[in-house]
């Protein structure tokens, strides 16, 4: 049975089954007052107002028309004299000029839809806040991606002017010795918390008791990354850093890439959903429904891979290795003489420590020496008694 | 009937002339009486309200805005009434007594194994899937307006619209 007899055979049912309530309808019908005069009113206002529809209408055309074609203009003129590169679903371009300073262009509607899904994608996160590291694409300056209000940039990261409309993933490592560790691991939790941060990864170990033992810390903490400079600078005053690289990886053309994607698999979705509306037999409706299922799965792929990055982007990854020591390593080239006393005090440390570790053992042992003395002095005395014995005997 | 005739209707009625409302009465009492009878399931009450309807549309009419989708609007307030007279009558009742007509679902006198069998199939259908294939059929609706009628996603219209579809198909005629 084919959709055409299946709708022909329903409304033919239903139709069937209607009853014939005009007359009901009829009787019941209030009375309405036929108004030949408002109606000629209605008619000529009807008609004024038509009129002045029309006269708005083209106006409104007019005015659209020239605030498309001045930019157009604008931008043909402007795309004329550079070399650029442009992704054709989201019409884009990115240039890059010969003194490595980026621009990133976006027509204005992609540029609103670009912000109202990074905000859906904001909603989308819990805990922490982003910095001021939003990117304004609307083909005049960009904000900066790295510090704000002009703050010192760091290791890795460019210039103000260069760094406008990139997305850049920082990474830092860190490794350092501390005299106090349970003071450190505190100030570091307080300068987590201050730069808006949080702790992806935590992992201690060990104890302060015994010299071997000493306490270890492993961390990976996520901070906004306009606060990142700070960060690192305080994290350096709370210990002694033994070693430190920053890395900066530029994922620009990953994310324009994943950008267009996500707009073209918008477009390509809006225009499935028309064409649902006109479907009219049930193989139409299943092949669009299909095409639109496999539409959706690579959006959601894509807007997923882009929120990943925004993730990445806003919060710059810190690792951390925080250890406890006896005595801080030396951060400066020290002469011969300054290498024996260093050496002759350690091996006094080691000696006092190895003494103070004896008399801990010699004590805790003494109930054993107290037994292996009695078992002693009672095989010495078996053996005495017997030597006389064996003496009295051979006089 | 499109939006224009429908206009036209309207003016008619906004001018007291019976025939606007006739006409479309005449086009639309089929799905407007099969939409509030998925709804109340009973013949009497439904009768009743098709007939308040057109009592209703006679008066309100002048609120209709031409452009606008007129049968997305008769509908809504088909099902409206039909909700609300649906709501009064559970509060009067008590539980397990909410009334079901099975008198138009048979036909005695129908002997064609074809209209038994579809009517069978019709009987499988939920509200949901009945009141989409009203819409679809007899309002000729699309399905962005039937799921903005019935406040559905539209994915939800079209899934449930291609498991109805696939009810009808089963019925003896399609085997």
């Amino acid at each position: 049975m084919d959709d055409k007899t299946i709708e022909a055979l329903y409304c033919q049912i239903k139709t069937e089954e209607t009853p014939d309530v005009w007359d009901r309808i009829e009787k019941a019908l209030p009375e309405q007052e036929k108004q030949p005069e408002q109606f000629d009113i209605y008619k000529q206002v009807s008609t004024k107002k038509k009129r002045k529809r029309k006269y708005i209408g083209i106006a409104a055309a007019a005015a659209c028309l020239l605030i498309i074609a001045v930019p157009v203009a604008t931008l043909l003129s402007w795309r004329s004299g550079d070399s650029a590169r442009s992704t054709a679903a989201a019409g884009a371009s990115y240039d890059m000029a010969a003194g490595a300073v980026e621009e990133y262009d976006m027509p204005a509607e992609a540029a609103d839809e670009y912000k109202m899904a990074d905000m859906a994608s904001e909603e989308a996160y819990d805990g922490g806040e982003y910095g001021e590291n939003d990117i304004n694409f609307t083909g005049t300056a960009m904000e900066e991606t790295g510090a704000s209000d002009g703050s010192e940039t760091s290791a890795g990261e460019t210039t103000a002017g260069e760094t406008t409309g990139r997305k850049l993933i920082k990474t830092v490592s860190m490794d350092m010795e501390t005299l106090d560790f349970d003071k450190t691991i505190g100030e570091l939790k307080k300068a987590v918390e201050n730069n808006g941060g949080y702790f992806e990864y935590s992992d201690i170990s060990g104890s302060s008791t015994f010299r071997d033992s000493l306490k270890y810390g492993s961390f990976t903490i996520r901070i906004p990354q306009n606060k990142l400079d700070s960060f690192v600078e305080n994290t350096g005053n709370l210990g002694n850093v033994l070693y430190t690289s920053e890395n900066t990886e530029d994922i620009t053309l990953k994310y324009i890439d994943t950008q267009s994607h996500i707009e073209a698999l918008n477009a390509q979705q809006e225009k499935l959903m028309e064409l649902m509306d006109k479907a009219d037999s049930m193989e139409d409706v299943l092949k669009i429904e299909e095409a639109l299922s496999d539409v959706r799965y690579q959006l959601e792929y894509y807007e997923s891979t882009k929120k990943q990055y925004d993730n990445q982007v806003n919060y710059s990854t810190v690792t951390l290795s925080i250890r406890e020591v006896r005595e801080e390593t030396p951060s400066e080239d020290i002469g011969i003489g300054r290498r024996i006393q260093d050496a002759f005090k350690e091996t006094l440390m080691d000696l006092s420590e190895d003494g103070q570790d004896l008399l801990v053992w010699f004590i805790s042992s003494i109930p054993y020496f107290i037994i292996i003395a009695a078992v002693a002095a009672a095989v010495i005395w078996i053996i005495r008694k017997l030597w006389r014995r064996h003496k009295k005997k051979i006089h | 009937m499109d939006d224009r005739s429908f206009e036209i209707a309207v003016e008619k009625i906004r001018h007291g002339d019976k025939d606007g409302l006739k006409e479309i009465y005449e086009a639309y009492t089929a799905c407007i009486y099969t939409t509030i009878f998925t709804i109340v399931k009973n013949k009497e009450t439904a009768e009743d309200l098709t007939s308040e309807f057109f009592i209703k549309l006679w008066t309100i009419a002048g609120q209709y805005r031409s452009g606008g989708k007129h049968k997305a609007w008769l509908l809504t307030i088909a099902r409206n009434m039909a909700l609300d007279e649906l709501r009064k009558i559970k509060s009067r009742m008590t539980e397990g007594e909410v009334p079901t007509d099975t008198q138009s679902l048979e036909n005695t006198e129908q002997d064609v194994v074809t209209r038994i069998s579809f009517k069978e199939a019709l009987k499988q259908l939920d509200e949901h899937e009945e009141a989409i294939l009203t819409l679809k059929f007899m309002g000729e609706c699309t399905f962005r307006e039937i799921a903005e009628i019935l406040s559905m996603p539209m994915g939800t219209v079209t899934w449930k619209y291609k498991r109805s579809i696939e009810k009808l198909r089963r019925s003896e005629y399609g085997r």
